[in-house]
């Protein structure tokens, strides 16, 4: 143990002797205040190295709660703290790891109207986030304040990680993708799986990046201006040269002053509309949706067809007997099956994972003239709770 | 004839097959960036080409580099391909 205050040589003593870093790099880096916004498969990485290296604050921001499906990547919890917030758990790992760390934990989700006041007092910020929405606003955030942001990104078998707002021509988020992806091009973690290591190697890259900058590394260079594209399926790195610092970007640009987050628009921009909803008389809670479908006799009741419109991959994970799988998009195509179902006198039941999905495919049948067509509210997350709890959560 | 080289990332090989390099020939002498976009749009994809173009063009969240290098610095759609050019398409993600 040493005072507070003074340079604890042992403990990083193996940077310390890099004559790259030494004592100098090691004395800035405690002086720095880093904030990850999202405790998840790349914060919990890029925490653990950068609370390792001593960093001076750690600020982390995030409202969600551990679950059990998040811990093959999510590295800094610990199933015995399933159900507290991530931000809670993650701080608890940094303090057992380095206790001289100081952390601040936010427990909220970054928004427009909180980002100005949580980035202010942090010289570096790490993107750990997993959506466009909190990627645009940490990014403005960080280009009206010139904090340089340290953006990881990672799903299935592909990572990537590039530094934005780091000097007076490092393009911003914006720059590079001025208008948003179409929602449906965007993927989850959630959705669409990601191996645990692949956010781990996006994340320690974040924390390397974030070192760099903080202790001003003799000879470094940052990602800044550089894409690093990380390929896990055949194992290649490969860095990409990225545009300048648009000068008519309305966050980073020369006439971009004006720019206020809390005004802007940002569900109009990403084309965020409100959830989709169908009349409450096309929806049956999981319980009366069973009542129906299964007879006294525990039998199935085949007067109801009942259609699974998850993805393959999900519905192999697990499905409710009966349950027949076509995806929504391949609703389209198996459209003479369906009314060949309804044709001899059936009606139609749509499940999906959380209750969305299924209301866009009642809405879908209905448009083809379907009218006996139900939704099953909340989907198989909501059977399994009401109805059959041996079904998996995942 | 330039031969050049397509390569497709960040999940937009789903749309290619799986495929993660393309290799072709393109007829002409100055076949322009937007011509190969364009095959790629008309031939080489064969479904949910959404996923790949609002209209005739790249949809936004796609990066286009060209040997590399971000196509912003290079003409964007006019650059006239050249002999060997690699042509990589990169899908941004968003997970985390």
């Amino acid at each position: 143990m040493t005072t507070k205050g003074t340079l604890d040589i042992s403990r990083y003593s193996r940077q310390i002797l890099l004559p790259q870093f030494g004592k100098k790099s090691q004395e800035l880096l405690m002086k720095k205040k880093i904030l990850i916004v999202g405790a998840g498969g790349l914060g919990c990485p890029a925490a653990l190295y950068l609370a390792g290296a001593g960093v001076g604050t750690l600020g982390i921001v995030d409202d969600d709660q551990v679950e059990i499906s998040n811990l093959h990547r999510q590295i800094g919890h610990k199933e015995n703290l399933a159900g507290k917030p991530k931000a809670e758990s993650l701080k608890e790992a940094i303090q057992n790891l380095n206790p001289s760390v100081q952390v601040q934990i936010i427990l909220q989700r970054l928004t427009q109207f909180n980002a100005m006041e949580i980035i202010e007092g942090y010289d570096i910020v790490l993107d750990c986030t997993d959506n466009a929405l909190t990627r645009y606003i940490v990014n403005d955030a960080c280009a009206v304040f010139k904090r340089p942001l340290i953006s990881g990104a990672a799903i299935g078998m592909d990572g990537q990680i590039t530094v934005y707002c780091a000097s007076s021509d490092c393009p911003c988020y914006r720059c590079i993708f001025p208008e948003p992806p179409p929602p449906n091009c965007v993927g989850s973690c959630d959705a669409n799986g990601v191996l645990g290591p692949i956010p781990g190697v996006i994340g320690c890259l974040q924390a390397l990046e974030s070192i760099k900058l903080a202790a001003n590394i003799d000879d470094a260079e940052p990602l800044i201006g550089r894409l690093l594209v990380f390929d896990g399926l055949e194992t290649k790195f490969r860095t990409f040269q990225l545009r300048k610092r648009n000068p008519n970007c309305i966050v980073c640009g020369d006439s971009s002053k004006d720019f206020c987050i809390a005004e802007y628009d940002y569900a109009s921009f990403l084309g965020l509309s409100p959830s989709f909803s169908i009349p409450s008389e096309k929806r049956l809670p999981p319980l009366e949706a069973k009542a129906k479908l299964m007879q006294t006799n525990g039998l199935w009741n085949d007067h109801y067809f009942c259609i699974d419109v998850r993805p393959s991959v999900q519905y192999e994970l697990c499905h409710i007997e009966g349950f027949h799988n076509i995806p929504l998009e391949e609703l389209d195509s198996k459209c003479e099956e369906i009314q060949k179902q309804v044709n001899s006198g059936k009606s139609i039941f749509v499940i999906c994972r959380r209750g969305n999905a299924s209301q866009r495919a009642v809405s879908l049948l209905e448009s083809w003239g379907i009218n006996n067509v139900y939704d099953i509210i909340g989907g198989i997350e909501e059977w399994r709770k009401h109805c059959d709890p041996s079904l998996p959560y995942y | 004839m330039p031969k050049v080289e397509l390569q497709f990332s960040g999940g937009l090989e789903s749309l290619t097959g799986g495929n993660k390099v393309v290799k072709v020939n393109f007829s002409g002498e100055q076949v322009v960036l937007e011509k190969v976009i364009e095959w790629i749009r008309t031939s080489l994809i064969k479904e949910k080409h959404e996923y790949f173009v609002q209209g005739e063009h790249v949809r936004p969240g796609i990066l286009v580099l060209i040997n590399d290098v971000d196509w912003e610095l290079e003409g964007k759609t006019s650059y006239v391909i050249q002999e060997g050019d690699c042509i990589t398409f990169i899908s941004t993600l968003h997970g985390g």
